[in-house]
């Protein structure tokens, strides 16, 4: 497609923004055309060592399991590369993380579908809330082709073997005995009636790997950190066992890395004994490199990006691979090889980029159904500017590239940062989405309420979708337990009944909203609700991580975070230098909404009483389509109006208190956080029509995003009531999404006009912002079935129409032209 | 003269963040009323000095609640839905207030110059950041001068820059007074033709660029535009008469726009119970509007832009 934007295009040169080597062309295309397969290496090693290791030790298990797999999966190099490294045996697969479940999708799917001749489709439909979509559908076409020696593999060893001693199985066994709840598939999955969820897998995922120390000291340091330790033992008593139980874990597990790179070294030297010219040099470099890290620390930018490329995937085999594993601050580990490199005439910019493009594509194999954030820009311990000439790069990546699948860059800006930097991260946005902004002022404020030192909150990384945590120093744990505000919210109107319960009361008994005099008596309901869940969240969240604690601690990852060799404790059991538990959720319009329908037509216009109000909420709106559209034009989140905005801000803080007042069991706070993957649809599922004028079952709103096309007055209102929100310490993040026509930014005129809007934004005190066009299906929907969008707003060429407004011509025209521009 | 801040204008419409109204992020105060009728107007519910009221098909429920409302049976139920008589309606408004789902409105509204300064004044920060600031605009905010040159008094008082959005089409003893008062001038030029302007337009040409020398005599910086409509100023010459013009007498002028015409505006004809004899027309291709900027660049100016939509791949396919 050309340039349909009707603009001219900006002078900066469009023909090196999108040129890419052949080789990275062809990686690129290789990854589009992938297709999942089940690999069952990881599973098969750590079954074998789990069986032989019956009565060690978990922390040897872990360990056991680890070096098993290193040392016997499969590896390939593939054409071209030239970072080597792959966590799965096939071109798109996952080290399967068993210890979590037996239930885990991919393996439910393949078994369900065995010679049962149904289609991915039919089998996904099934699964209902296992996890993956249907949209995944072509993508796990080949899932269900298993040969039959690894059908039978699957049934008859691996899951009877593991089926009791999963997270999953122990947990519920622990939760039944401690009384935590009695419905098992309640909390299995999201929507579910109790309004809180705990999840299992993935795992306890989400946070950085320790990439400085790795690069600092080398796999072979860190093996010798732990023998140091492991001397200082001798001729100590029992008690220091626990320690010098992990500490040999972490030594067997370094070790088990270093031989991991070594069957690299040397499958690179077979490969290039059979090669010829540049190839055989570039496998004969790939086989040096690969002697030399992670095992030591790296001497130049190609060793530093493969000692981080090679430690992510032993990160994920180790940890499975649904994990969120990231890098973390990329660009400052590798300025100092880049500028020395550049410097001796080692190395180009334009090489540079490539090697890093290369590690981007890879990067996107990590997972396929989460973000991979790298993190760049901002400000360092010393709270100078720290963005360099890699930083840049890797904007330049992300904008060759064009985006690449689920990565992310999530790109710090300080007062301090060049306003270059920002206009150029902005840029990206005609070609690409993915880039998400984040205030670094406003980020580390929110980080010292977790304990954080200062300098260790000004090194923050984001791990997940917007999380931020300190660089290599915690226990990550940011997605892994969650409650719907909304589902609170409804139980409060229902004296602790739920639409999905059947109205039988699942919360505390809070009383009858006909009881209600004042709107004070709404909100005070609303509190119990949401304290009786967090509360029993936390507990159950505490049962399920010491399962992990006890029996699935995770050394390698702990031998690289800061304070676990250290303190000779794993990083599941509170051994990091930082810990943190969360409790997420991600509703915050619709309930602002609700509340604000409810106090203006029950207690300021007293339209109705709260009696009919709950009565026409449980029915459905039904007959009374009159009562749902008045509540549609009661004022919403979004629009910089004070009556909603103000509620926004009160439910926030209410969450923000419930939340932190819980102590986290491995030390530290449970944080609070405001996101939502698409777990907006699945608890909206779940929840019955609301006061906002929402019916039964329609999605919610995503993060501290105006629901649905609710943002009426433009960006400058939509910012100023999100930096209200913002004000309080969501130190787990929150996720603003912003749709926006990627043409806005096709000139370098309205270009500045962007940057200066997240300029302010972010001096208003927003945490984050992340942009999107608006997608086709939306549109194409909206055109079909107007009734369900009847704000859905759209900005074309500097003005905003209701999209329903506009006449079919004109509204195809746009439909055109959402997309972002393909040179 | 009332005191001032009892001062009310008719205002059909703000628009906060807006980015195509002179420089960086601002506040549009559309005015209702326009001295001219060009057949292409964008905003023709704009045009009519008084309020209007409207109907949306698509917001419609069709429980009938406005229809019983209204005392002088000014609604109709047709099969098309719910049509307004004219003739009848006084625009009261009671039908409008009666429509849960927001189907009828009444465009127009009465609005307090102190309730207009604080929608304004809210996105104060969003201007500094970005050099933007408040956009008077129309209809042609001359019509109601008093509020406008208030409202402009109230904005100087805060630093809040001020851009007026003028067609020109007013005598200058009007119009001289708020140009004084803006910072910037966004002025149209439409025609350079003495017969079509007249025609098209209803005021003649003369008074248009008298007013635009008399703008530049003050030294007062201006954005001149040319909205770019086929069969009407599309044509190469007109293009180059514009420059000329603007070459020879406007001398503070920072720039030239040429906006491309497109048809986004077709549902507001309608919902104004009219047609628009425009509706069927394709957009301007990327290349005819560059080849306009040419021109214009021919004529000596440097600062020609041009922007709008223009045709997408898909429809110069077909
Ligand atoms: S505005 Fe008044 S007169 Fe006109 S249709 Fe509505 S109720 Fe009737
Ligand atoms: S009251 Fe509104 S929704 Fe009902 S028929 Fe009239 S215009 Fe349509």
């Amino acid at each position: 497609m050309a340039n349909t934007s009707g603009v001219p295009l900006a002078r900066e040169e469009v023909s090196d923004d999108s040129y890419l080597p052949e080789r990275i062309k062809k990686f690129k295309d290789r990854l589009a055309s992938a297709v999942y397969r089940l690999d069952l290496e990881r599973v098969r090693y750590y079954t074998q060592a789990y069986k032989l290791t019956e009565n060690e030790p978990s922390y040897i298990r872990a360990a056991m399991g680890l070096e098993k797999t290193l040392t016997s999966m499969t590896i390939r190099i593939e054409d071209e590369e030239l970072i080597v490294g792959s966590k799965s045996a096939v071109a798109w697969g996952d080290p399967i993380y068993i210890e979590a479940s037996v239930n885990h999708p991919h393996i439910k799917l393949a078994l369900d579908m065995y010679g049962s001749g149904k289609s991915v489709e039919e089998a996904l439909e099934g699964m209902g809330g296992g996890g993956l979509g249907v949209e995944n559908a072509a993508f796990l076409r080949e899932l269900p082709n298993i040969s039959e020696e690894e059908y039978s593999e699957l049934a008859k060893e691996i899951i009877p073997y593991w089926k009791n001693k999963t997270v999953e199985a122990r947990r519920i066994a622990l939760w039944e005995k401690e009384g935590v709840i009695t419905d098992r598939k309640a909390i299995a999955s999201y929507g579910n009636p109790v309004g809180w969820i705990v999840t299992d897998h993935p795992p306890q995922g989400h946070l950085t790997v320790g990439i400085k120390k790795v690069l600092d000291m080398g796999f072979a340091g860190i093996a010798l950190q732990a023998e140091q330790k492991l001397e200082g033992l001798k001729g100590q008593a029992e008690s220091a066992k626990a320690a010098k139980d992990f500490w040999e874990s972490v030594l067997v597990s370094a070790q088990a890395v270093c031989s991991f790179a070594s069957r690299y070294a040397a499958l690179a030297g077979e490969m290039a004994q059979k090669a010829n010219g540049q190839r055989k040099n570039d496998l004969l470099e790939i086989k040096e490199r690969c002697l030399r890290v992670p095992m030591e620390p790296p001497r130049n930018f190609m060793e530093a990006l493969q000692s981080i490329w090679i430690t992510q995937v032993v990160a994920l085999i180790s940890y499975g691979g649904s994990s969120i594993i990231a890098p973390g601050r990329l660009d400052q580990f590798l300025y100092p090889f880049y500028r020395k490199d550049l410097d001796t005439g080692r190395i180009t910019r334009e090489q540079a980029l490539e090697a890093l493009m290369e590690y981007y594509i890879k990067l996107a194999t990590n997972i396929y159904f989460g973000p991979n954030n790298v993190t760049i820009g901002g400000i360092d311990r010393d709270g100078e500017d720290a963005v360099n000439d890699v930083s840049y790069l890797f904007l330049d990546v992300h904008l060759r590239l064009k985006g690449c699948m689920r990565n992310g860059l999530a790109v710090r800006i300080s007062p301090k940062t060049p306003p270059d930097f920002l206009r150029r991260a902005c840029y990206t946005y005609r070609y690409a989405g993915g880039v998400a902004l984040y205030n670094d002022d406003v980020v580390i404020r929110d980080l010292l309420f977790d304990g954080y030192s200062l300098e260790d909150a000004r090194n923050y990384s984001i791990v997940g979708c917007v999380e931020p945590t300190g660089t290599g120093n915690n226990n990550g744990y940011t997605a892994t337990n969650g409650i719907s505000l909304m589902a609170l919210f409804e139980a409060a109107l229902n004296e602790g009944g739920r639409y999905v319960s059947g109205w039988k009361p699942i919360g505390p008994a809070t009383p009858p909203a006909s009881s209600f005099e004042t709107f004070h008596d709404v909100k005070e309901a609303f509190i119990k609700q949401l304290s009786s869940a967090v509360d029993e969240c936390v507990r159950a969240a505490d049962l399920k991580d010491r399962v992990i604690a006890d029996y699935y601690p995770l050394p390698l990852l702990s031998s690289t975070i800061e304070g676990c060799v250290e303190s000779g404790k794993d990083i599941t059991g509170g051994g990091a230098r930082y810990n943190h538990g969360c409790i997420t959720n991600g509703s915050l319009a619709t309930v602002a909404n609700s509340m604000a329908a409810v106090r203006q037509v029950v207690f300021d216009q007293k339209l109705l009483s709260m009696e009919e109000l709950v009565r026409r909420l449980r029915n459905n709106f039904q007959d009374a389509e009159n009562l749902r559209r008045q509540m549609l034009v009661i004022p919403k989140y979004g629009n910089d109006d004070e009556y909603v905005d103000e509620l926004a801000v009160w439910i926030t803080s209410a969450y923000n208190q419930e939340v932190r007042k819980h102590k986290f069991w491995m030390g530290g706070v449970y944080r609070p956080c405001i996101i939502s993957v698409a777990t907006h649809i699945a608890w909206g599922a779940s929840l019955g029509a609301s006061p906002d004028g929402r019916v039964a079952g329609a999605p919610i709103a995503n993060g501290i995003s105006p629901a649905n096309g609710d943002e009426r007055n433009g960006l400058t209102a939509l910012f100023a009531s999100a930096a209200k929100v913002c004000s309080i310490p969501m130190s787990d993040g929150t996720a603003l999404n912003v749709i926006l026509n990627p043409l806005t930014v096709r000139t370098d005129e309205g270009l500045s006009k962007f940057v200066s809007l997240i300029e302010t934004y972010f001096a208003l005190g927003g945490r984050q912002v992340q942009f999107n066009p608006m997608s086709r299906e939306t549109l194409l929907d909206a055109q079909k079935n107007p009734e369900r969008y009847p704000d859905l707003n759209v900005k074309v060429s500097g003005f905003s129409f209701r999209f329903i407004d506009l006449t079919i011509k004109v509204q195809n025209d746009i439909i055109a032209r959402t997309e972002f521009c393909v040179t | 003269m009332n005191n001032s801040t009892e001062i009310e204008g008719l205002i059909f419409n703000i628009q906060r963040d807006s980015t195509e109204d002179g420089p960086g992020i601002r506040t549009t105060v559309f005015l209702k009323g326009c001295t001219m009728h060009c057949p292409w107007c964008h905003n023709p519910e704009g045009i009519c000095l008084s309020p209007e009221l409207v109907w949306f098909e698509t917001r419609c429920i069709g429980d009938g609640d406005c229809i019983k409302k209204c005392s002088r049976e000014a609604l109709i139920r047709t099969r098309k839905g719910v049509v307004i008589d004219r003739n009848r309606c006084t625009v009261c408004g009671e039908c409008a207030v009666v429509c849960h789902a927001g189907a009828l409105e009444v465009l127009g509204k009465k609005s307090k110059i102190d309730d207009v300064a604080a929608t304004i004044l809210r996105d104060r920060v969003f201007y500094e950041k970005s050099g933007g600031g408040v956009t008077i605009s129309g209809g042609e905010p001359s019509l109601q001068d008093d509020f406008s040159a208030a409202l402009m008094r109230l904005m100087r008082g805060e630093g809040i820059h001020i851009a007026l959005d003028t067609c020109g089409g007013m005598s200058w003893d009007i119009l001289g007074p708020l140009v004084e008062l803006a910072d910037l001038i966004l002025y149209d030029i439409k025609l350079v033709d003495e017969e079509k302007h007249r025609q098209y337009t209803g005021i003649p040409l003369e008074m248009v660029l008298d007013n635009a020398r008399k703008i530049a005599e003050i030294n007062k910086p201006m954005w001149v535009r040319t909205p770019v409509i086929p069969g009407y100023t599309d044509s190469e010459d007109n293009i180059r008469r514009v420059a000329r013009f603007i070459v020879s007498s406007l001398p503070s002028v920072d720039r030239y726009d040429i906006l491309a015409f497109n048809s986004t505006c077709t549902g507001k004809y309608h919902r104004l119970g009219r047609s628009w004899e425009l509706e069927e027309t394709n957009p301007l291709s990327e290349k005819a509007m560059e080849k306009l900027a040419a021109a214009a660049r021919n004529e000596g100016l440097t600062f020609v832009q041009w922007s709008g939509l223009t045709r997408s791949e898909v429809q110069s396919e077909e």
